[in-house]
């Protein structure tokens, strides 16, 4: 198969270079076949010739008549698959018999007196009555090399057209494969690059529409603190001033009003980024240890907590307002945790693309194993006021707090959930990058 | 294959007796090559023809012959070792007046006139064979030319039940036809 170039066989299917030598195969054993019926069938029709000759010249034989014998065997040579043809006497001598023009002359006496048959020549007994008579000698003429390779171009020709439309089949069928393949690899680069984007889309989104309410309820928070500042003030000294009955009472539930209201208005502004922080060099892990009886009081006991803490990096940020924030989540898992379960709170160190260049990064996850969040809820879950808690038990500040607090604290967090699979909060705060920690990770 | 039609017999003497090698080298000398032939046609002419009887297995084929001439003396010589249809041959010489019993063949050899033994055997399933001109036996043979030929009375074959191979009356040089074929 020289026309093929070895890489057009090698991009071959199998299947079809198979095929290609069945068919090949299957075509030899065809013009064998072939062949050896030709063969068969003019041998039969040469012995049939023979023995209608035998049968004729029986009398000419006996006789010794040449004259009428040779008539005989003269219209024998009209076929062209006949050489010679020879009537021989009883003891194997030649009474007579003709050749073609330049073929062999017949033998003046038979070489064996039996009947045969084969390719090539044959000789039948002459009998007349059961009387043996003589013999018949038969020689067949060779068949022309054109005559037989045109016997074999049919075959030959379908088995080319075969090979040729199986190895044309199997190569487009290759290349198709072979685009199909590629393909596939583009769209699903192409839906991956989609689902990167519209992730990054929705983040852009939250944050904007977190940035928004931030600014708003920031605001807000502000100036109503602010206002609740003059009113304590005011309130303060109305009290100094007047000396009303159950005056000090009514002053003192006003005061606490105003003292709520202010906490709230802290924790809006928690959540604005815009409150007050004193951020310090912190061991997430020290942290976390240091919370532990906390933790494990805030939990039921049919909540296991288990704690691998595996960050080396520390982090800069407000502590109390840390703690707050695991307390806060801590109690949201148990809260996901009915039945009970498993919280597991886990530190690592981590390195995220942020903008562009690596970072470090500390993780703290907080891992329940609780009913979980739908896409949905997930979508809102940082969102300021929001809660699934029964009206009183939450105020819907929790998570959005924690956001504002990890955001202005120059870090990140994610949600990862799914319904009855539990919920993963995660926190990233960037890793501080201190002498001894540099010199650390040389060493290390 | 056309049938040749020809009535004629080319064939030389040598050329009758080239299954005859051993004695014809012998009777060369002694007798004329064409008595040698005509005997040698004698039995020659069995295959060709089908008697209304069917012998015995093993029984030989039987030839007989009646008066004396150069081919009657022949006979026992030309057909010796040789078969008919797988029987071997027997030569038997009848008295004047003997009943040809078993006779498949019967030469009338010069020496006798045939007419009386003709009658005698008509109508019986034996192919005569006489050589001298004029005596009518089934088949007669002749000389012409130098070269041994028969002629076949066909109708008489047809009277005595004998069947003739078309073969054997393409070779005749004369063949007289029944006047209504044999079906």
């Amino acid at each position: 198969m020289t026309w093929l170039s070895f890489h057009r066989v090698r991009d071959l299917p199998w299947a079809a270079l198979a095929g290609a030598v069945a068919l090949l195969i299957a075509g030899v054993f065809a013009a064998f076949y072939e062949e050896q019926l030709y063969q068969t069938q003019r041998a039969q029709a040469a012995l049939g010739e023979a023995q209608t000759l035998a049968a004729s010249v029986s009398a000419a034989l006996s006789f010794g008549d040449r004259n009428a014998a040779e008539e005989y065997v003269r219209p024998m040579l009209v076929n062209p698959g006949i050489a010679a043809a020879g009537i021989y006497k009883k003891d194997g001598s030649l009474l007579t018999g003709l050749a073609r023009d330049g073929g062999r002359a017949l033998s003046p006496r038979l070489s064996s007196l039996t009947a045969m048959t084969n390719a090539r020549e044959l000789v039948v007994p002459v009998v007349q009555s059961g009387t043996a008579l003589g013999w018949v000698y038969l020689r067949l003429s060779p068949e022309p090399r054109a005559t037989r390779l045109s016997r074999y171009a049919v075959v030959v020709l379908l088995a080319f057209m075969a090979i040729f439309v199986i190895v044309g089949l199997g190569n487009a069928q290759g290349r198709l494969a072979r685009q199909s393949e590629s393909l596939s690899a583009a769209n699903a680069r192409l839906q991956s690059e989609i689902a990167e984007r519209e992730r990054v889309e929705e983040e852009l989104r939250q944050s904007q529409k977190m940035e928004a309410l931030g600014q708003l309820s920031g605001g807000i928070a502000h100036d109503l603190n602010n206002h609740l500042m003059i009113v304590k003030g005011n309130l303060h000294l109305l009290k100094k001033k007047l000396s009303l009955p159950d005056g000090d009472r009514h002053l003192q539930g006003a005061d606490e009003g105003i003292r709520r209201a202010a906490a709230l208005t802290q924790r809006v502004l928690g959540f604005s980024r815009k409150q007050s922080l004193s951020p310090v060099e912190t061991d997430l892990n020290e942290l976390v240890i240091g919370m532990r009886d906390l933790i494990r009081s805030s939990l039921r006991e049919n909540i296991e907590t288990e704690p691998h803490l595996d960050a080396r990096s520390k982090v800069l940020v407000d502590r109390n307002q840390m703690e707050n924030i695991i307390l806060n989540i801590v109690v949201n898992a148990r809260d996901a945790l009915p039945a009970g379960g498993r919280v597991a709170i886990s530190t690592r160190d981590v390195t995220l693309d942020d903008g562009g260049a690596s970072r470090g990064f500390a993780l703290l996850e907080i891992a329940d194993t609780g009913v979980g969040m739908s896409p949905e809820v997930q979508a809102k879950a940082f969102d300021p006021f929001f809660t699934t808690k029964p009206v009183g038990q939450g105020t819907g500040l929790g998570l959005s707090t924690a956001y504002g607090f990890v955001t202005q604290s120059g870090g990140q967090m994610r949600i990862r959930s799914a319904p009855e699979e539990g919920t993963t909060i995660s926190i990233y705060l960037p890793a501080l990058v201190s002498e001894e920690t540099s010199m650390g990770d040389r060493n290390g | 294959m056309a049938f040749l039609g020809a009535r004629r017999l080319r064939c030389v003497f040598a050329v009758g007796l080239m299954g005859l090698a051993p004695c014809a080298a012998a009777a060369a000398e002694s007798v004329p090559l064409e008595d040698t032939v005509k005997a040698a046609y004698i039995y020659k002419f069995a295959p060709f023809v089908t008697w209304p009887t069917h012998p015995a297995a093993g029984a030989p084929f039987t030839i007989c012959s009646i008066g004396t001439d150069r081919v009657s003396v022949l006979l026992p010589q030309v057909t010796a070792g040789q078969r008919v249809d797988e029987r071997p041959i027997q030569i038997r010489a009848l008295a004047e007046g003997e009943p040809p019993a078993d006779c498949a063949i019967l030469y009338i050899a010069s020496s006798v006139a045939a007419g009386g033994v003709l009658d005698a055997v008509h109508g019986k399933p034996i192919l005569t064979v006489t050589s001298l001109e004029g005596q009518h036996g089934i088949v007669q043979l002749v000389t012409v030319e130098h070269h041994v030929s028969f002629d076949i009375d066909a109708k008489l074959a047809a009277e005595d039940g004998l069947t003739i191979s078309s073969k054997l009356l393409g070779l005749a040089r004369t063949v007289t036809r029944p006047a209504v074929p044999p079906s």
